[in-house]
């Protein structure tokens, strides 16, 4: 520090005497005064996603009369491997991931009337998926914000019944897709954010809302449209 | 000689020392009174052995035990040879000979003969516990004097003395309340309370009636039978005689029961501890004389089950002490379709006394339609959830398509950085 600021005042001095252009007194004052060296995090290889929304399969007039309303919420955890960097855009990955949804409703009896006995539908959707996280406008222009899209296939596991007694199970494949936008965490304590990365190799931490869909079906529609929130991390 | 040795102060560097060891043994050897005190450890109540860990009791004496004039088997050790009588008092302090005196607090139970110095016997619980009285649970002290006389009414020594903590319990908690029923098929819920007095309960068993019948079998009877007829425990007689239900219904006499008027149903009112319950149960299960209750707007028929009547079989179910709800499987019990079933609940302390009945509730079988009833696919054996068979599967297809897309993708980068 005490090198850099005399370093600072003789190119000022250095500047002022010689009438120097300034092209030129930048040139003393790099050679006088050296850049800090930049700061270089662990290496990114992995994203990891905690989430849960709502989610409601499209069976139709069934899942309505069985269910009612419920709407889950559907829990999930996703895994991506970041598999190459394209240069200025972001990551480019393949994403896996395990999510669990429980609806219950009344059976009923004859003649339409409520029973005190459960009918229960559950599901478990693991997705496998190509991802692309842009993280341009955080890493080139300090926008913490980040844009991922996925796109790939999802299998969701099912089971139903209705008392004691398993009625069904199966799984549903279809189509998944999912639009995210996150706001990364950093921005607000660099140091932190430094320090989570020197010590649990977490580069980044970012705070997320998808939008995302499944054409899921199996004899019966499992999919749906819907919006989910989580926390996620670049690992 | 020595003069050292035998002058004044050579005998105190020599005695000295000598005295130090010897207080040294005796300090750390056991003492005659500790090496020798007289062992009295329980084994097992009526053969089971799981009542009791360590010689101590885990469970209290119950009802049952007494009914049944349980065994208690000991295991006698370091009997001094000079006994032939482990003679039992109740009570605190009873080493104290005073306590053991007319005017003391101890009660003298009973006495068995010694076989040595190591053995094993056994005293019937009634003899050791008070079966009588109507009582939560209780801990008295049992002592166990190594005498060579019955009643000893002298100076014990401390090395033949025993004590046990014999815990009973001859109370029955309270019946479950507010038992309900419900209407299902395969998960028909039935719930009740727990009243906020039964603070000692181990389970709760579930009893079901069909068409008149229990199911699983069983007696029941309004006579709790498990307690002796009133009175004294010397007016019952033997234990034999006392606790067992045929003892305290129309077989209990004058000579079963002691005098006359400890004998019979009407004894166990005013000379016993408990009033009588004794109820005539007619042939068809119902009441002598009387109206079935649970009657008038059941919405089952009962058959014979009635709140407050006391149950020998087996449940149908039983449940842990907490839990206050359970489901019952219509196919399993065997009904039909639209088919009732009356159901009582009955609680079990940690001392094995069942309370009496609750209220009976029904439960009705009935055909529910679930989420997978109305997707389809419904056959005599149940519903699996199947649409119409050859159903088109668009999104598998898509999936795939996407699957292999994502692959070349992937293969297409590689082979370029290569």
């Amino acid at each position: 520090m005490q090198f850099g600021r005399w370093s600072f005042v003789a190119s000022a001095l250095a500047f002022s005497f010689v009438g120097a252009t300034g092209v030129e007194a930048q040139y003393l004052a790099e050679r006088l005064m050296p850049a800090e060296p930049a700061v270089v995090g662990t290496p990114q290889r992995f994203a990891f996603e905690l989430r849960g929304g709502p989610y409601t399969p499209d069976a139709g007039t069934a899942f309505a009369e069985s269910f009612g309303d419920d709407d889950g919420p559907l829990l999930a955890m996703e895994l991506d491997v970041l598999v190459y960097r394209v240069p200025y855009v972001g990551f480019l990955g393949i994403g896996t991931g395990l999510g669990w949804a429980r609806y219950t409703g009344e059976a009923e009896g004859p003649g339409g009337v409520d029973v005190d006995e459960e009918t229960s539908l559950a599901l478990i959707p693991v997705p496998l998926m190509g991802v692309l996280r842009i993280d341009v406008l955080a890493r080139e222009l300090n926008v913490p914000l980040l844009v991922t899209g996925k796109l790939g296939a999802d299998f969701v596991f099912w089971s139903s019944g209705t008392g004691a007694v398993d009625q069904g199970s199966g799984i549903g494949i279809g189509l998944r897709w999912g639009v995210q936008l996150a706001l990364e965490l950093d921005w607000f304590d660099l140091a932190a954010a430094r320090a989570l990365d020197e010590e649990w190799g977490i580069n980044h931490s970012f705070l997320f809302g998808e939008l995302f869909g499944s054409t899921a079906e199996d004899d019966f529609p499992l999919g749906d449209t819907s919006w989910a929130i989580g926390l996620g991390f670049i690992l | 000689m020595d003069r050292t040795l035998l002058g004044p102060s050579g005998m105190t560097r020599f005695l000295l020392p000598l005295g130090a060891a010897t207080a040294a043994v005796l300090l750390s050897a056991p003492t005659a009174v500790q090496a020798q005190m007289v062992s009295i450890c329980p084994i097992s109540v009526g053969g089971d052995l799981d009542l009791i860990t360590s010689c101590n009791f885990t469970q209290p004496i119950g009802i049952e035990d007494c009914q049944a004039a349980a065994p208690i088997r000991f295991q006698a050790d370091r009997v001094p040879s000079g006994a032939s009588v482990l003679d039992f008092w109740r009570g605190d302090n009873c080493s104290a000979v005073e306590q053991r005196g007319p005017d003391g607090t101890c009660v003298h139970l009973t006495e068995a003969e010694t076989a040595g110095t190591m053995f094993q016997f056994d005293v019937p619980a009634p003899e050791l516990v008070d079966c009588e009285t109507d009582h939560g649970v209780q801990t008295p002290t049992i002592w166990v004097f190594a005498t060579d006389e019955s009643m000893e009414q002298g100076m014990v020594d401390p090395a033949a003395i025993a004590q046990i903590a014999l815990p009973v319990d001859t109370r029955r908690p309270a019946p479950p309340e507010d038992v309900e029923g419900g209407a299902g098929d395969t998960a028909i819920p039935i719930s009740w309370d727990i009243p906020a007095g039964n603070t000692d309960l181990f389970s709760h068993r579930i009893y079901v009636a069909i068409g008149g019948e229990l199911v699983g079998g069983g007696e029941l009877s309004a006579d709790a039978g498990a307690l002796p007829d009133g009175g004294a425990m010397d007016d019952a007689g033997s234990a034999d005689d006392a606790g067992a239900t045929t003892d305290a219904g129309p077989d209990a006499g004058p000579d079963d029961a002691g005098t006359g008027t400890d004998g019979g149903p009407t004894d166990a009112g005013p000379d016993g501890s408990l009033p009588s319950m004794f109820l005539p149960i007619a042939d068809d299960g119902g009441l002598e004389g009387g109206t079935l209750d649970g009657g008038g707007g059941l919405g089952c028929s009962p058959g014979p089950l009635q709140a407050g009547l006391f149950i020998e079989g087996e449940p149908f179910l039983t449940v842990g002490e907490s839990v206050a709800a359970a489901s019952l499987n219509g196919a399993e019990l065997g009904l039909d379709f639209g088919q009732t079933a009356a159901i009582v609940v009955t609680a079990v302390d940690e001392a094995g006394n069942e309370s009496p009945t609750s209220n009976v509730a029904c439960i009705t079988r009935v055909q529910t339609v679930g989420f997978c009833d109305r997707i389809g696919g419904c056959e005599e054996d149940g519903c699996t959830c199947r649409a119409a068979p050859g159903a088109p599967r668009p999104g598998a297809a898509t999936a795939m398509a996407a699957g292999v897309a994502l692959g070349a993708l992937v293969w297409f980068r590689r082979r370029r950085k290569r």
